[in-house]
């Protein structure tokens, strides 16, 4: 019911007045919306909890379609349960494509930067390239955990730093280390070889520790930074 | 007196960061024993100080700008002691004697 219209400020103070009233009622009628959502999502956290404990008792090992459902309803809820879910299926269907599809996109432009590639450059190339419908860091990584099963082109691997990356099948590890120690015939520190062979630092950093682990090369360590040198102490003859 | 002869290792700067892979810290503590070891006894030092030596052209490398540190000249000298060519003077491990030979060789 609009109010007649008054001049003065009595009228001017009723409409700021009524204005407020209104968004106050919206807002409330929000806020009431979303609690009664939430009592419903709580309904089905409850329930998935349920079934996850059904089907530990049914202790099945082999991917049936009927937990692979189960799964993709979690999914779309927002709350992936691994613990309970682990053992019922190997990954969800939704994983599996979404890692069929970063096999498809990333294989090139991992082999264009060396056959490695660090996650979270992956992430930021899928991400940029779709848009919208983006990538959670949590999807990616799961997809990429399933990877190895699915025999794809690529590998996912973490280092000892914890450091994860995708790598190319076809990638040599034995042949990277070999051409490091190759190419420092000096010394180096990751920045220099990151800039010498065309890979991140974080990568570079990464192929040099592996160096190292296998005696390939030892670190000189000071207040300029940590430098490596090929290892002579294992190379020489005293 | 003949000037004394440094090992290959001593202008190596890796030489004076403690190696994290074993096998190349194996090596590296080696070297480092027989180091020690043949400097002393071309000097004819015996009896001596941790933190006198540690500032000696011994553990610091002025050249090459490399300086052994406190925990790195700990570990070298534990390994020395357990060759047998060291003995703590104290239970601090501020002063120790080198042994030129070990006590079977005598």
């Amino acid at each position: 019911s609009a109010p007649r219209h008054r001049a003065g400020i009595i009228g001017i103070e009723r409409a700021i007045q009524k204005k407020q009233e209104d968004t106050d009622k919206n807002i409330s009628q929000a806020f009431e919306d979303l609690s009664n959502l939430m009592e419903k999502a709580k309904d089905m956290v409850h329930l998935s909890k349920t079934i996850a404990n059904k089907i530990r008792e049914k202790q099945g090992d082999i991917t049936e379609d009927e937990t692979v459902r189960f799964k993709s309803y979690l999914l779309s809820m927002g709350i992936p349960n691994p613990v309970t879910r682990e053992t019922h299926g190997t990954g969800d269907r939704y994983y599996i494509q979404l890692a069929h599809e970063l096999n498809d996109v990333l294989e090139a432009p991992i082999n264009d930067c060396g056959g490695m590639m660090t996650l979270t450059d992956a992430y930021c190339r899928v991400n940029r390239a779709r848009g919208m419908e983006l990538l959670a860091p949590e999807d990616l990584l799961h997809a990429c955990e399933i990877m190895e099963s699915l025999k794809l082109n690529i590998r996912f691997r973490v280092f000892d730093s914890g450091v994860m990356v995708l790598q190319s099948r076809s990638h040599n590890e034995e042949e990277a280390i070999e051409q490091t120690v190759d190419v420092k015939k000096g010394s180096a520190t990751a920045e220099e070889l990151s800039q010498l062979i065309g890979v991140s630092v974080i990568l570079a950093r990464e192929r040099l520790l592996l160096s190292e682990k296998v005696g390939g090369i030892c670190r000189d360590e000071n207040v300029e930074g940590l430098r490596f040198y090929p290892n002579l102490f294992l190379n020489t003859a005293a | 007196m003949a000037e004394f002869e440094w090992p290959w290792q001593y202008n190596f700067p890796p030489f004076f960061t403690i190696q994290p892979n074993i096998d190349t810290r194996k090596k590296q503590l080696e070297a480092w024993c027989f180091l020690i070891h043949d400097y002393c006894k071309h000097h004819k030092l015996y009896s001596l100080d941790v933190t006198e030596i540690q500032s000696s052209d011994l553990f610091y490398n002025k050249k090459i700008n490399r300086k052994l540190s406190s925990d790195s000249l700990l570990t070298v000298l534990d390994e020395l002691k357990k060759k047998g060519h060291l003995e703590w003077a104290d239970k601090s491990k501020r002063q120790f004697t080198i042994v030129w030979r070990t006590q079977e060789e005598w």
